[in-house]
């Protein structure tokens, strides 16, 4: 078992939180590793804008998604073709790995990225809120 | 607010592609022969297409292999976002 303390923000609830990397098997890319908030409202496992930046030559996609009212917003994803997908606990050891083929990563503005049901759903895990610590 | 901030500089982005314009222009017929195929396009051209990820990434020209493509899966479920926004205001 590998336990991920929450993470603490003032004035906000403390949160589950992994490490996270992508590895793009087919181009031989690594995205990461970055900060993910464990999020079983998302149903795709998101990547922070700035790991999607660089270096410029991963694939991607342009969609229509819906943002929390209903309104169509223009949003693009990471597309890894063949994913090795791997949580890294907070001593960068690799405590969960899967590929996946064909997987869009949403990419969002903020600077962590969801660890969301694509992913999440592939793994044990228990969140202890009272004992503030996420377990794989 | 981040979700409109982010679909204004998506929508440039996305109106800016080359490749997303040429697959806007023949999505429709895509949509009713391909659906759950995936495409590839790189400069305004489809160049591969296949029925999952693994087909596609070997039907793709090996001189495309370490550029930016556009990769879209035909008719592929549209993402919701439940929440407004992560960060506090003032930020």
């Amino acid at each position: 078992m590998s336990r991920f303390p929450y993470n603490a923000v003032p004035d906000h609830p403390p949160y589950p939180w992994v490490s996270l990397r992508i590895k793009d098997n087919y181009k031989n890319l690594v995205f990461g590793p970055f900060q993910c908030r464990v999020d079983s409202g998302s149903e795709a496992t998101c990547v922070p804008a700035w790991i999607a930046g660089d270096p410029g030559v991963h694939d991607y996609e342009e969609d229509v998604a819906y943002d929390f009212a209903g309104n169509p917003v223009d949003i693009s994803f990471l597309v890894v073709l063949d994913a090795t997908v791997e949580v890294l606990d907070p001593q960068g050891s690799v405590v969960f790995q899967k590929s996946y083929i064909g997987m869009r990563f949403p990419v969002l503005p903020d600077s962590e990225g969801l660890l969301g049901l694509d992913v999440l759903n592939d793994m044990v895990s228990t969140m202890d809120g009272p004992g503030l610590v996420f377990i794989i | 607010m981040t979700v409109k901030s982010f679909s204004e500089q998506a929508s440039s982005a996305a109106v800016a592609d080359e490749n997303y314009l040429a697959y806007l222009r023949e999505a429709d017929g895509l949509e009713k022969t391909m659906a759950g195929h995936m495409v590839a396009y790189a400069d305004g051209e489809r160049i591969a297409t296949g029925k999952d990820g693994r087909e596609l990434a070997k039907n793709i020209p090996e001189e495309y292999r370490y550029r930016s493509l556009f990769i879209k899966t035909i008719g592929s479920p549209q993402i919701h976002f439940r929440r407004p926004s992560f960060r506090r205001q003032g930020q």
